[in-house]
């Protein structure tokens, strides 16, 4: 898909340093939340068939 | 020290930036939440890996040794492409201790109903202890390449109600 | 469009451009059959095949090609046909001939030896070649080739960067440069026992020299090579994530500092590891196995840290073009399919591939978790996210991208390449779903299942596991059709002319933030003493245990026949 050109898109004013990674941080979180639901996922099942 | 390792300085040429280093804590945090509950599993749950016995000659010999009315030893060998004994029977609420070694190759051991997993390995000897609680056929299967007999080496547990 | 990416043109001599070309053919000329028998196992297992062979090639054989072609063979050449193309281009400076010619010839040696005893019904033991099952003596010599072949390289790179510091001494040593020398740091240390356990355990034995050998002392010296394997298969592409992906996306790698903080952090953390896949075995003490899966979980940061770094490096590309939101709608506004960088494509599957093989990757860490997966089709789910998801992908993708530029050639099926990768995505989840799906009800891995417990005239048959075998074969099937598409794009770079200078070039490396420079971050000695000290503490023990706790050793047998066999000559036999 190629990326769209939005309108307005004049940012000479906002450099680099204004760049935030929020973005980013929402998808780590997204991966933490996978980490925990795959690795209890695993955890619990080994609860209950050992039990 | 550290202080001067992470800071950002008023030159705005900054160590490592603040964001990675909050990932760096996330991070830290859910390895250490993983880390204490498994731990606390292996206590509260007695979900451990396989006890390392060191090697004695008399942990090789098959068969079935029965303790009490609910408590069993079992002397298991692998072998290509066998378990032996390969039929076992227990009454339910039966708590059984596996001694497993090899006579020959790697083999795998795995009750799969039990998550009961290990390793014979000649010239070890590997334990576990399960409870088997409720009635049906368990499947012992061989997991780990041995030859080409592999893929038929299995063995059967019967945990029945005993007869009166 | 992004539009064309200015890329700077390192030109290489005729010989060079020879050695690169010498080191990706035979791997990928292999790989043909390495992936034909990842479709036919797949085949076998669900009981579609039920049979012990097909075709001349019986089910363990075809795993032992697929697992030493795919897992050894392919990514042993790339690493250092990659290694040489990034420190020539890097440091700028020319290639040691003699030396770089010297590792062909000893690597290529070596692979053919270990092809023909695989071919021959010879060698089937498996990738991982755990005795006391043996293979030919050959089969041994050709592994101990492959990898003693992989060490020339790295010391001529040695030299190079030496001679480079001498005129760059208040330089930043470049990212790639470091990845590519702690990547063969890791793999010269890791490689040592594994070379001992060959030479020196397997080969002897195998010859009849000594009659048993401690089984749970080669493997666990095996295990100190196997994980840092997968690492050394695994940082090439992490280079290319942290100083070609940004610029290839049209933004900037965010962190450098946090880039060479992730590759000093596998040096010291990739090695100390190996017991994690010993956790069912004996003769080794709970207490070290818990010790080495906190090891392992200390191997699990660096790539948290590439996911957010790589996130936020893409999320500043979208940021460019005028993304301003703070939810994932930045994964919108990336160059997916845009033919000009089809680059782009094999590296962004493989990081999606890599969330679920790492996130498992930590479940199969997690000591007594490990016990609900251990030798099931779960693992070879969990594996084929990582070395067939991020590695193959990005193996593939460079060697076409590479070869165009060493060639001086232009692709013609630029469209077909930039698909394939998502494809492969699709088939590689489908596939990984079944495998784990049905490790988690008993599927064993390593087993052909098709004549025994997916046989229906068996008595071992286990219809339940029918669902999740079929799951793995559509997946199967996908990846096939993907790896034909490889070869057809790999076939028109064979065909088409060579119009343009023979270079290598890369994506520009270009960072987002101006970071101080950190002479921890810059200087290898002191990492290296970290990772020896650590391997001291965390394999000590475990040795001592083995010696400790050890019985008899064991004698040769042969895959086929359950007699040990007696080719030990007794020093003092009477005729």
């Amino acid at each position: 898909m190629p990326t769209k050109q939005i309108e307005g898109m004049n940012h000479e004013h906002s450099s680099d340093e204004d760049f935030k990674p929020r973005g980013a941080i929402t998808f780590f979180i997204f991966i933490v939340i996978l980490a925990l639901i795959i690795w209890f996922g695993i955890y619990f099942l080994m609860i209950n068939t050992t039990l | 020290m550290v202080w001067y390792l992470f800071s950002n300085d008023k030159y705005n040429t900054i160590v490592m930036d603040k964001y990675e280093l909050r990932i760096l804590t996330i991070t830290g945090l859910l390895l250490v939440f993983f880390l204490i509950s498994v731990l606390y599993a292996v206590n509260r749950y007695a979900t451990d890996l396989p006890e390392c016995i060191p090697y004695d000659e008399s942990f090789t010999h098959p068969g079935i040794k029965k303790l009490d009315d609910s408590l069993y030893q079992v002397f298991i060998n692998a072998q290509m492409w066998s378990f032996e004994p390969n039929e076992m029977f227990f009454p339910v609420g039966s708590e059984v201790d596996f001694y497993l070694s090899s006579k020959d190759v790697v083999h795998g051991f795995h009750i799969a109903e039990k998550g009961l997993n290990m390793m014979a390995v000649p010239g070890g000897i590997n334990k576990m202890t399960t409870k088997f609680t409720e009635p049906g056929v368990y499947n012992i299967v061989c997991h780990e390449y041995c030859g080409s007999g592999h893929q038929h080496m299995h063995a059967e547990i019967v945990v029945n109600y005993p007869k009166f | 469009m992004l539009g064309k990416l200015k890329m700077d043109e390192w030109k290489i001599t005729s010989s060079e451009r020879y050695i690169i070309l010498a080191l990706l053919t035979l791997p990928l000329v292999l790989l043909s059959l390495g992936i034909y028998h990842g479709l036919m196992q797949t085949l076998y297992r669900s009981g579609m095949i039920s049979q012990t062979s097909f075709a001349s090639i019986d089910y363990y054989q075809g795993l032992t090609l697929h697992g030493v072609i795919n897992a050894i063979v392919l990514t042993s050449f790339f690493a250092v046909a990659f290694g040489h193309a990034c420190m020539s281009y890097y440091l700028k400076a020319r290639m040691n001939l003699f030396l770089s010619w010297l590792s062909v010839g000893i690597m290529y040696m070596g692979t053919i030896f270990a092809a023909i005893t695989m071919l021959t019904g010879k060698a089937s033991v498996l990738y991982t070649f755990y005795p006391p099952l043996k293979a030919h003596p050959i089969f041994y010599v050709g592994v101990a080739l492959l990898i003693v072949g992989t060490w020339i390289p790295f010391f001529s790179w040695i030299m190079m960067y030496l001679k480079w510091k001498k005129t760059h001494k208040d330089e930043y040593t470049p990212l790639p440069v470091l990845a590519t020398l702690t990547n063969f740091i890791m793999w010269f240390v890791c490689t040592i026992p594994a070379a001992y356990e060959v030479l020196g355990m397997l080969l002897p034995w195998s010859l009849g020299m000594v009659e048993t050998i401690n089984i749970p002392l080669a493997r666990t010296l095996f295990w100190f090579f196997g994980h840092a394997l997968v690492y050394f298969w695994l940082l090439p592409v992490y280079l290319m994530y942290y100083s070609m992906l940004p610029s290839l996306a049209g933004g900037k790698l965010y962190s450098e500092n946090a880039g060479r903080l992730v590759f000093f952090l596998f040096l010291i953390f990739s090695i100390p590891v190996g017991v994690h896949h010993q956790f069912g075995e004996p003769s080794i003490t709970r207490g070290m196995k818990l010790v080495q899966s906190i090891l392992t979980y200390g191997v699990a940061v660096p790539s948290f840290i590439t996911a957010f770094t790589i996130a936020a490096s893409l999320e500043y590309a979208a940021w460019k073009r005028g993304h301003r939101g703070r939810w994932l709608g930045w994964m919108l506004k990336l160059p997916y399919f845009d033919k000009e960088r089809y680059l782009f494509a094999y590296l962004i599957n493989g990081l999606i591939l890599f969330i679920f093989g790492g996130l498992t990757g930590l479940v199969n860490a997690s000591y007594s978790l490990n016990s609900m997966v251990h030798n099931t089709a779960w693992l070879p789910g969990h594996f084929h996210m990582t070395i067939a998801g991020p590695v193959f992908l990005g193996i593939i993708g460079m060697c076409i991208f590479l070869l165009e530029k060493i060639e001086g050639k232009e692709l013609r099926l630029k469209r077909i390449a930039t698909i394939i990768p998502y494809l492969w995505s699709i088939g590689m989840l489908t596939f990984s779903t079944g495998l784990m799906w049905g490790g988690l009800r008993g599927e064993p891995r390593r087993t052909n299942l098709g004549i025994s417990y997916l046989d229906p005239d068996s008595p071992l048959f286990r219809p339940d596991w029918i669902f999740t075998t079929g799951i793995t074969v559509l997946g199967g099937v996908v990846l096939f059709v993907a790896g034909c598409m490889m070869f057809l794009v790999l076939i028109d770079l064979v065909l088409v002319k060579s119009t343009k200078a023979h270079v290598i070039s890369f994506p520009p490396f270009e960072v987002l933030h101006k970071e101080k420079r950190m002479a921890i971050l810059d200087r290898l000695t002191p990492w290296v003493v970290v990772m020896g000290f650590i391997l001291f503490m965390a394999y000590i023990p475990v040795f001592r245990d083995i010696q400790n706790l050890t019985g008899p050793g064991a004698k040769p047998y042969s895959p086929e026949n359950p007699i040990p066999m007696e080719i030990f000559k007794k020093p003092d036999s009477n005729e």
